[in-house]
């Protein structure tokens, strides 16, 4: 069982997310909706593994995987991209990002990139 | 994806939300007549999560749709100093937010989203097309691809006698961008290679995903690392589907000759600092945490508007329940002084009670008036007008119900306002009016009601238009010299009148005045206008603050009990036989206080057998609305008490077609059922 953060701007995607979770071993132990909040909350919850969406007011998911990275060199950050981030996604790799789910993504998408990293 | 309801709500609301949000940031922007830096970067921003949620949805076009934008919007970051096309933009853009929110209306009424978005696309297409053309000169188009760097140093001490390997990948199907994939892949085998390169060896583009995905990724990489440890590291890929690692000879004829001469093809590529040194640096950083509390700290919360709705009701049978048991008969005459200052507690309890779920279900009119700013933008555009939108007090807060009536009617009152209102500009300046005409929507709080006018300084109503219409559908009750002018405008409310025979897009759908009378007198509302030739008309609503929980006289005709709304009651007599006379068309009228009013009897308005028929026997109820005022005749008063309204049931109006002066229902303490008068269509 992994404790996972989820962080995005998009209630909707982080409820659709919790949902495709909720029939997994894993426990969603916070949420974060833009990437200020993500940093803080990962220092403050230390999750297992973070689902990061790129686009976010306040600060990217690129910068907050950054900042999370610098707290904790090993840490397990998803990235959440779409098409069209690949500029992006390529920079989140760079910086420390375990991988990264292309939306829109199906139940087993996500819970087959948790397991890995779980 | 199977969706569960509640995230379909989550998804219209939040949808909506960021649709509401862009529709200001554009009219923000259209008055500087482009957005800057920043309103770019929140549309780009906003485009991009109802692409992602819309995806998820698998509502096609709709991401489509917000796709072409993102794009759109993303080639305007890069550049936003450039000259662009303003006005298409924020009419393209301003067409796609109706597109979603015609589509999310759909959603709501649980209709299939048919919506087709091409169209709109193709537009958006060509714009970026031209786009491209303008801005080709300026540098910043290209995208801001990570720094090339030259060939790196290993990170470990190279002996010469590693070994060669062969690996091959593939990803799973679906996992997409799957040449971003074989880019992390590189990241890692970097960090245990002596040197390597990679079939794609370019990896931008689709043309590297559509190779990889076929024939998988290959890389062929010189390292100390023992291939079972390579295999490992390679198998924490997300989304990899096979993996496998096979010694060769650093010879073969496959091996690129890149490596085989010492050449890492893959220094070219994007270099990056060793994450590990980087992390080391920072690590001291780690501590120092938020604690939990001010995480979890949240000051709203939103609600399903439903369950507001239960609460109300809720509220209202307590109300009533109270009254069963304060009026209760089983007390009898006896004196209880202690139970009467507990019924008191409890009734000023219930009161606040009252007061503060009515509080909860208040919402400003804000976003309904700006949603008239779109249409006034639209329409103006469509005739050729310069009309200017003022808004006064769209602060101003009223139920969530009355918000939901509202909107028709001021969809209504402003189309007509722009369409047959406002003079186009030639017209105006040549009147001595400023061309640019202005529509003002103001709302407003008196102690009981919210009003809301609509003034526009158009041509104004005029009268003898009216007349002639109306006389020709035979509308006339009287004759026209009699009709005050405030009489006369009080007619186009009438069912089946509309003074402009040609159909337009927004205005004259076959819906008239008569619908915004109906749907403002749903809550209670009454509405009226006034006009003054050349000058302008005015749309005045006026709208009770609490809708479901009302004061009322209560009075009986026969077996039959009625209640009408107290605010709406001038006084209650019991009449001179001597007041009362019969017009020479058999109307009868009363004497009050000087004036004289028609006399309605009620037991002949419903048709009921049983009542008091001589007038010295019976009551009479002066009554004024906004429109009229009147006398009714009935048998008894009964006092005055707090009721909860009710909708009348549907079958009621499934089995009679005639419910006109009856707006509604309520069940007091007593059990008994009470009709609630409608006072503007008794007559």
């Amino acid at each position: 069982m992994a404790k996972i953060m989820i962080v995005d701007d998009a209630a909707f995607m982080r409820i659709t997310i919790k949902n495709m979770l909720k029939k997994s071993v894993h426990e969603v132990v916070g949420e974060a909706e833009n990437g200020k909040l993500a940093v803080e909350r990962y220092r403050a919850l230390s999750p297992d593994i973070v689902t990061m969406d790129i686009t976010m007011p306040e600060m990217d998911g690129l910068q907050a995987l950054r900042e999370i990275i610098s707290i904790n060199p090993g840490a397990n950050v998803i990235m959440v991209s779409a098409m069209g981030q690949e500029a992006m996604v390529r920079e989140a790799i760079m910086s420390g990002a375990k991988g990264f789910i292309v939306k829109p993504f199906k139940e087993e998408g996500i819970l087959s990139a948790i397991d890995k990293l779980a | 994806m199977n969706v569960d309801e509640s995230m379909l709500d989550v998804y219209i609301y939040e949808t909506q939300q960021l649709l509401e949000s862009l529709e200001n940031t554009l009219f923000a922007g259209e008055n500087d007549k482009k957005l800057n830096t920043e309103q770019i970067n929140e549309v780009f921003r906003i485009m991009h999560t109802i692409k992602g949620a819309s995806a998820m949805m698998e509502f096609e076009h709709m991401a489509k749709l917000a796709h072409s934008l993102e794009d759109m919007f993303a080639l305007i970051r890069e550049n936003d100093a450039g000259s662009y096309d303003w006005p298409a933009i924020f009419d393209n853009v301003f067409s796609a937010i109706s597109f979603f929110n015609g589509e999310l209306a759909k959603l709501l009424d649980k209709q299939t989203m048919d919506g087709d978005s091409s169209d709109l696309i193709a537009k958006l297409k060509l714009l970026v097309a031209r786009m491209k053309g303008e801005s080709a000169a300026p540098a910043a188009t290209a995208k801001k691809e990570p720094e090339a760097v030259t060939a790196e140093t290993p990170v470990f001490d190279h002996k010469g006698d590693e070994a060669y390997y062969k690996v091959k990948l593939f990803f799973e199907e679906n996992s997409q961008m799957e040449n971003i994939r074989a880019f992390g892949v590189v990241q890692a085998v970097r960090k245990i290679s002596v040197r390597f390169a990679h079939i794609p060896e370019d990896l931008n583009g689709d043309a590297a995903t559509e190779e990889i995905r076929n024939n998988g990724f290959l890389v062929f990489l010189q390292s100390g690392e023992n291939p079972d440890r390579i295999k490992a590291l390679l198998e924490t890929t997300l989304f990899l589907k096979s993996c496998s690692v096979l010694p060769i000879d650093g010879d073969d004829e496959e091996v690129p000759a890149a490596i085989r001469q010492g050449r890492d093809t893959a220094g070219a590529e994007a270099a990056h600092e060793t994450l590990q040194a980087k992390a080391d640096d920072h690590q001291a950083n780690g501590e120092g945490g938020v604690s939990l509390e001010s995480v979890a700290k949240q000051n709203f919360i939103s609600v399903n508007v439903n369950k507001l709705d239960n609460l109300l009701n809720i509220v209202g049978e307590i109300v009533t329940a109270q009254s069963m048991v304060i009026n209760n008969a089983d007390f009898g005459d006896r004196q209880h002084d202690s139970f009467d200052s507990a019924a008191q507690q409890l009734h000023s309890l219930i009161n606040e009670l009252q007061d503060i779920v009515m509080s909860i279900r208040m919402i400003p009119v804000s976003t309904l008036f700006q949603k008239m700013r779109r249409l006034v933008r639209d329409m103006s555009k469509k005739f050729g007008k310069q009309i200017e939108l003022e808004i006064i007090g769209e602060e101003t807060e009223v139920d969530k119900n009355v918000i939901d009536y509202l909107s028709d009617p001021l969809l209504h009152i402003i189309r007509n306002s722009v369409d047959h209102g406002i003079e186009d500009a030639a017209t105006r300046t040549s009147n001595g009016k400023p061309a640019y005409g202005k529509i003002t929507l103001e709302a407003r709080m008196t102690g009981s009601d919210v009003i809301v006018t609509i003034t526009d300084d158009g041509g104004g109503l005029s009268r003898d238009n009216i007349l002639k219409k109306a006389s020709e559908k035979g509308l006339l009750t009287k004759p026209e010299s009699e009709m005050s002018d405030k009489e006369v405008y009080g007619l186009i409310f009438l069912p089946g009148f509309s003074t402009k025979d040609q159909v337009t897009e927004f205005s004259g759908r076959g819906v008239g005045m008569d619908v915004v009378r109906k749907n403002i007198g749903v809550i209670g509302g009454s509405v009226t206008v006034d006009s003054t030739p050349g000058m302008g008309t005015t749309h005045t609503i006026r709208i009770p603050l609490t809708l479901t929980i009302v004061d009322g006289m209560k009075f009986n005709v026969g077996k039959m009990n009625f209640i009408v709304p107290t605010v709406s009651v001038r006084s209650a007599v019991k009449p001179d036989v001597k007041d009362i006379f019969t017009d020479p068309e058999g109307n009868e009228m009363i004497m009050l206080l000087g004036n004289v009013y028609s006399l309605i009897r009620l037991s002949r308005f419903f048709n009921i057998e049983d009542a008091v028929t001589d007038l010295a026997d019976g009551m009479v109820m002066h009554i004024a609305s906004e429109e009229r005022e009147f006398c009714i005749f009935f048998d008894h008063l009964d006092g005055e008490y707090q009721v909860v309204v009710k909708k009348l049931p549907n079958y009621l109006k499934h089995c009679s077609s005639s419910l006109d002066g009856v707006s509604g229902c309520a069940i007091l303490g007593d059990g008994s059922i009470n009709l609630i008068i409608d006072v503007n269509s008794v007559q």
